[in-house]
C-alpha cells in the first residue's frame, strides 16, 4: 500500500516537471491578447488555416505567423495597418453576412498602432 | 451580300482609325534620380539589369514601349498594365516610401517571383527578354532579401 503511494506520488511529481517542457506553452507570442482578440473575430474566418479562400490564406495566414520570415512579417504589419486603416478589410462582401465583425474606429485605431509599434520592434530587434 | 460586307468593312476601317484620336498618355516622365530604386540600391549590374528588363516597363515611370504600342486599342489595353502595375508597386518612386514600406515593397517583389506571378505570362509572350531563368529568378529573390534585411539595419 505504502509502495502505491510512493509510485503514485512520484508519477505525479513527474508529471508537474513534465509541464515545464509544454511544446504548447506559448513563448511570447507577437500578438497581445487583445490583439487576438480582435483578429479572431474579424480576420479568421478568412486568413486561419482551414479557411476556404486559397487567395485570402496566400495574402496572410495567422497561423503560420511565426513561420514567415522577419522581412515577411514587417511587409505583412504594414498591409494590415494599411488595409484596417483604409477600410479595404474585411471586405464590406464579408461583412454583409457577418455585421458583428466590422472593426470599431477605436478598434481600427488599435490595430493600426500595435502594426506600427510591432513593426518598429522587429526591425530594432534585428 | 457583297456590297453588304464592303460597307461593314469600311465602317470597320473608319472605327479603327477613328480610335487612333483617343490615345492614353504615354508613362515616361524622366527618371528621378532621387527616388527611383535601382539608382538607390546599388544592385550588382546583373540583377539591375534583370529587374530593369522584366519589371520595369509596368512597375516604373519609364515604359520603353513596343512600336504597336501607339495603335489603339493596344494602346489602351498595355495602359491599363502599367496603371495597375504602378499602383501595386512603382520602382520610381522607392526613395519616397519609408522604411517598413520599403521593406514590404521589397517582400511582396520577392513573393510575387518566388510564385511565379511575375513577370505575367501576356508580357512574357511578347518580351522575350524578361523571361528569367530559374537561377536569374532565385538571384533577384536572394538579392530582395538581402535588399530587406539591409533597409531593416539602416
Amino acid at each position: 500500500m505504502k509502495k502505491q503511494i510512493v509510485v503514485f506520488v512520484a508519477t505525479g511529481v513527474l508529471f508537474l516537471f513534465f509541464q515545464s517542457f509544454s511544446p504548447d506553452a506559448p513563448s511570447e507570442s507577437v500578438f497581445p491578447d487583445e490583439i487576438t482578440t480582435i483578429l479572431k473575430t474579424s480576420c479568421y474566418d478568412c486568413h486561419f488555416t482551414g479557411a476556404s479562400s486559397e487567395k485570402a490564406l496566400k495574402a496572410v495566414n495567422f497561423a503560420q505567423w511565426e513561420e514567415y520570415r522577419l522581412t515577411k512579417q514587417i511587409g505583412l504589419l504594414g498591409d494590415i495597418g494599411k488595409m484596417v486603416e483604409e477600410k479595404k478589410m474585411p471586405p464590406g462582401k464579408y461583412l454583409e453576412n457577418k455585421p458583428e465583425a466590422a472593426l470599431s474606429e477605436a478598434q481600427i485605431k488599435q490595430l493600426a498602432d500595435w502594426t506600427k509599434q510591432e513593426s518598429d520592434k522587429l526591425m530594432q530587434a534585428n | 451580300m457583297g456590297r453588304k460586307f464592303k460597307i461593314a468593312g469600311l465602317g470597320v476601317i473608319l472605327v479603327l482609325i477613328l480610335l487612333q484620336f483617343f490615345k492614353p498618355e504615354r508613362n515616361s516622365t524622366p527618371l528621378d534620380r532621387e527616388l527611383d530604386m535601382l539608382t538607390l540600391v546599388s544592385a550588382p549590374e546583373p540583377i539591375a539589369d534583370n529587374i530593369r528588363k522584366a519589371c520595369y516597363d509596368c512597375h516604373s515611370n519609364q515604359t520603353v514601349y513596343p512600336w504597336y504600342s501607339r495603335i489603339s486599342p493596344l494602346s489602351w489595353y498595355l495602359n491599363k498594365h502599367i496603371l495597375k502595375g504602378k499602383e501595386e508597386l512603382n520602382f520610381s518612386n522607392y526613395g519616397q516610401l519609408d522604411k517598413a514600406d520599403k521593406i514590404g515593397a521589397l517582400t511582396d517583389f520577392y513573393d510575387a517571383l518566388d510564385a511565379g506571378t511575375m513577370p505575367l505570362q501576356s508580357y512574357l509572350l511578347i518580351h522575350k527578354e524578361a523571361r528569367l531563368s530559374q537561377e536569374d529568378s532565385d538571384a533577384l529573390c536572394n538579392w530582395t532579401e538581402e535588399e530587406a534585411l539591409k533597409v531593416m539595419r539602416e
